[in-house]
């Protein structure tokens, strides 16, 4: 038992062996990335993703942050050369985040990246949903069976979308009054009476909204058509294609599914020209919910 | 009357004959160049009423309440008891462009400027709720500058004609401001033309034009306790 033996007090001897330890850790760890940089040259991505995985966690345990960016920051980099922008995003912020808190030279780097992918992302995701839109709209109506139309979901879609309306913040607080409607209808007295073109349009298509979660299906179809001339008059477009959508929703709703699907095809026609990713999204959101994904 | 909360402005007026002090239940325009000392006028006639116990719905339209609250401590006029007595009924149309969340309370509420119907209802529901504390008020709206500025002027007048006459039905004594050369020279015809009583500022006189056919010019400075009027003319 002689390695029990030795001269020297317990503070020290263990001091020594876990310094010893940390130094094999730190070798090992090194060794880790050299071996993940031969696999990623040689096309083992997924070996070589793990073997920095593995080096991350040995530099967290140690401490050393500095390093832990690094390699956090090269598995970006493996994941973005293979065209996984999500995954590479991920890493690139675990990696400034680090980068940030202890200054280091390289998160101007990581910053540039992330700026670049996320636009790069951002783009993708914009033209799947332009393709995505465009396969709804051409898709057949009559296979829409009533029965599978979540109404409660689209109804929060339907509440989604009318958020997107500049004026529309201001009067959906109306909806937390005693008797939202009545509040509404003496703003849209208000509106007309003043000339406030913009407000009585966007009230309109509250008041539809409110009718349709009221249940009261045909009357926010009189609202949503009286919108959509309201804007009409006014010219504006956005105004235009949301109440087309919630014609075309309360069309389906009443089951007439053609003439729905004509709305809805009618307002995607306009949107497209928007190019406003928010009305795209929403309006994407919507069809999922009346055509199913 | 009112007691329009002016050093020398009630005296000047009733020493004319045809009016007696501050004409309560009328609307008044209040117009010259900036820093004449128009908002001073609203905070001293919307503080010398609250004072007296007499309830204000007040539009703020160029500052957000804190500043409101700060201009009027300049000159040493505290809003808290009128506020903890829901005396003061503020409509702040302002602070909601800076997007720093502010919650409503049930003498505070928020409206935006470009939104001139919001604004009217939440007008509305001031002045029902101002108006159950005594149907004697007063009505301030300083001032219609900022309103110019975020909408069509014609939806402004139509705004400002629909506001007057709501205040005014319920028993308000209603003043406005604004500041001279924001609008149309021919828009500025009409502002005069919707109230009963115009005011004219212009740093040194102070001229009053009442629809009852009184027209006077006196003097006036603004001090640490606001404007002081000192001496007049009929015309």
């Amino acid at each position: 038992m002689g390695i029990f033996g030795g001269e020297k007090d317990y503070g020290t001897s263990l001091k020594e062996l876990l310094e010893q330890l940390w130094e094999y850790q730190e070798t090992e760890a090194n060794l880790m990335v050299e071996i993940a940089t031969l696999q990623y040259e040689n096309g083992d991505i997924d070996d070589a993703l793990g073997f920095l995985e593995k080096s991350v966690e040995i530099y967290h345990e140690l401490g050393f942050a500095e390093e832990e960016a690094t390699i956090l920051d090269l598995i970006g980099d493996v994941y973005s050369g293979n065209d996984d922008i999500s995954n590479a995003l991920d890493y690139y912020n675990k990696s400034l985040k680090l980068c940030l808190s202890l200054n280091m030279p390289l998160k101007a780097e990581v910053s540039d990246k992330i700026n670049k992918y996320e636009e790069l992302l951002q783009i993708t995701e914009d033209n799947e949903d332009r393709e995505k839109i465009d396969s709804y709209v051409e898709s057949d109506a009559s296979l829409v069976e009533e029965d599978s139309i979540d109404y409660v979901n689209i109804g929060k879609k339907l509440d989604d979308i009318i958020r997107l309306l500049d004026e529309s913040a201001v009067y959906s607080t109306y909806q937390e009054f005693k008797n939202p409607m009545a509040q509404l209808e003496e703003a849209y007295e208000m509106a007309h009476s003043i000339g406030d073109e913009n407000g009585e349009a966007a009230l309109l298509l509250i008041m539809g909204d409110v009718s349709l979660k009221d249940e009261k299906t045909k009357k926010s179809l009189e609202f949503f058509k009286r919108s959509l001339n309201s804007y009409r008059n006014i010219g504006d477009k956005k105004g235009q294609a949301i109440s087309k959508l919630m014609i075309g929703t309360a069309y389906f709703l009443l089951g007439e599914t053609e003439e729905g699907s004509e709305y809805l095809r009618k307002s995607m026609d306009i949107i497209k020209h928007l190019k406003d990713v928010n009305i795209e999204k929403a309006a994407l959101a919507l069809l999922k919910s009346i055509y199913g994904d | 009357m009112s007691e329009s909360g002016i050093p020398g402005l009630d005296e000047f007026l009733s020493s004319s004959g045809y009016i007696e002090g501050f004409p309560d239940n009328t609307t008044t325009l209040i117009y010259g160049p900036p820093k004449v000392g128009k908002s001073i006028f609203c905070y001293q006639f919307a503080y010398h009423g609250l004072s007296i116990k007499e309830p204000c719905l007040y539009v703020t339209a160029d500052d957000g309440m804190k500043q409101l609250q700060q201009n009027m401590i300049d000159f040493g006029w505290f809003l808290q008891s009128s506020i903890g007595e829901e005396l003061l009924y503020v409509i702040d149309s302002i602070s909601s462009l800076s997007g720093v969340p502010i919650e409503n309370t049930n003498t505070y509420t928020l409206s935006k400027i470009n939104d001139p119907t919001d604004l009217m209802v939440k007008v509305g529901l001031g002045t029902r709720f101002v108006f159950k504390k005594s149907n004697e008020f007063r009505a301030v709206f300083d001032s219609l500058t900022t309103p110019f500025a975020f909408n069509p002027e014609p939806m402004v007048i139509r705004f400002l004609k629909t506001y007057l006459r709501r205040l005014k039905e319920a028993g308000a004594t209603v003043i406005v401001t604004y500041t001279e050369g924001v609008a149309d020279e021919s828009t500025e015809k009409t502002l005069k033309s919707i109230v009963d009583n115009v005011i004219m500022l212009d740093g040194n006189y102070m001229t009053f034009k009442s629809s009852l056919g009184f027209i006077g010019t006196a003097e006036y400075k603004i001090t640490d306790q606001g404007l002081v009027l000192g001496k007049g003319e009929v015309l």
